[in-house]
């Protein structure tokens, strides 16, 4: 069984990485974010929406969606809620509002969806191809669990590489040679129609698609994105390509 | 309602995490402009959530997870960013709130780099790289597999060295 390590962290590599990559780096590791004065200031600002709250008489419409969303639980019913309630606010705001559901406890948040016969895969800055310059000086390597409790049988470095090299590459040419990335794209899918990242080579794939003109396609593609990898955070990023409502 | 930690105000929260989720925000590409409602908006969500929430115990866990999840969200809803030229990284930003010129021309510098991935790989990278996650909780705030997460970090370090090494190579530090 491969044993999963953590790469280099960029900061503590000593090849390869610019120096004033590595400074910018370590100054935004000690941003210690904003001032003592701001924070208090928006605590105050949330004291007031605590003793608002709970009421439900305050709460904007807005303020209840975005519960749901962020929460992710009671979505139609807050939303419905969310909807009385702007109504009230505006036909009649003298009306005591209806309290909408309170919200309960937030579920975990959904692993993007994958296969369970998945095996353990050798870490990129392990391969050839990934990464070259992580490799050295590598700290303390640290053993994950989940590589420690996977039973599955280990896919060949080269395999990994390989796919890791495929994709990479048409990462590179996507947003400038759309059609390339997408022979990548398709290269990737004959060669390792059961790899690891036909995930990213599907997200990729669709992008191309929409940069060659080919919405159709890309739709298409999209849609069966969209029921293969229910929660893929893909999903962020690819929506933006398709603006009309889904 | 679990036992456990006691049930705080969404402002006790926000005194105790509240800079370091404004600050995680930022790095996933929150623009400065937004970041304070989203700050509290992820608070009030929290503390709404709290009553009930079994791992309250484990609060900034779900705090990673919460923001990640709302950086996405706030991205998604606005308008697609125009593509970032490397070359323009030696312009001052507008949206740095740091306190000295040269550190804050640094910071800058780095979110533009930042601002050439995609949501996925720079959500990976910050947790990776700057909060020092290790890649197993990177994988656990994301909500990806594990693999995925190696390989969006891999390939994130990929491209931002290249672009660092091309404007390093351009004297533009």
């Amino acid at each position: 069984m491969s044993e999963l390590r953590d790469p280099p962290r960029m900061i503590d590599s000593q090849d390869g990485v610019p120096s004033f990559l590595r400074a910018a780096l370590e100054a935004e590791r000690r941003n210690p974010g904003p001032d003592a004065d701001h924070i208090e200031q928006l605590a105050r600002r949330l004291e007031v929406a605590d003793a608002a709250l709970p009421s439900g008489t305050k709460a904007s419409a807005w303020t209840w969606s975005r519960l749901a969303a962020l929460t992710g639980v009671g979505l139609v019913a807050i939303a419905a809620a969310a909807v009385e309630m702007r109504s009230r606010e505006t036909m009649a705001p003298a009306v005591a509002t209806t309290v909408p559901k309170p919200i309960t406890a937030p579920p975990p948040l959904p692993v993007e969806q994958h296969r369970a016969d998945e095996p353990p895969l050798v870490h990129p800055d392990e391969l050839p191809t990934a990464a070259p310059t992580a490799t050295a000086s590598a700290p303390v390597a640290r053993r994950t669990t989940r590589a420690a409790e996977s039973n599955a049988p280990a896919r060949p470095a080269t395999t990994e590489s390989a796919e890791i090299d495929l994709l990479d590459r048409a990462h590179d040419a996507l947003r400038s040679r759309p059609a390339e990335a997408l022979a990548l794209c398709d290269k990737h899918q004959a060669e390792f129609a059961d790899g690891r990242f036909t995930q990213e080579r599907e997200a990729l794939a669709i992008e191309a698609l929409v940069y060659l003109g080919r919405r159709d396609e890309a739709e298409r593609r999209w849609s069966e994105f969209q029921q293969r990898y229910p929660t893929s955070n893909h999903r962020t990023h690819l929506a933006d390509l398709f603006p009309s409502p889904r | 309602m679990v036992d456990g930690a006691p049930i705080r105000s969404s402002a006790e929260l926000f005194r105790e995490h509240g800079a370091f989720v404004w600050r995680l925000l930022r790095r996933l590409g929150v623009p400065r402009a937004d970041v304070d409602d989203l700050t509290q908006d992820v608070f009030i969500a929290v503390h709404r959530a709290l009553a009930t929430y079994e791992e309250r115990n484990q609060v900034k866990a779900w705090l990673y997870r919460i923001c990640v999840r709302e950086a996405a969200r706030h991205r998604r809803s606005r308008p697609p960013a125009s593509s970032v030229e490397i070359d323009d990284l030696d312009a001052a930003s507008p949206d740095c709130p740091e306190s000295t010129a040269q550190v804050n021309e640094m910071r800058a510098r780095l979110d533009r780099l930042l601002a050439i991935l995609d949501e996925p790989r720079r959500t990976v990278f910050v947790l990776y790289e700057l909060e020092e996650l290790t890649m197993a909780e990177v994988a656990e705030a994301v909500g990806c597999p594990l693999q995925t997460a190696y390989y969006r970090h891999a390939s994130a370090k990929k491209e931002i060295l290249t672009a660092a090494r091309r404007l390093e190579l351009k004297g533009l530090r």
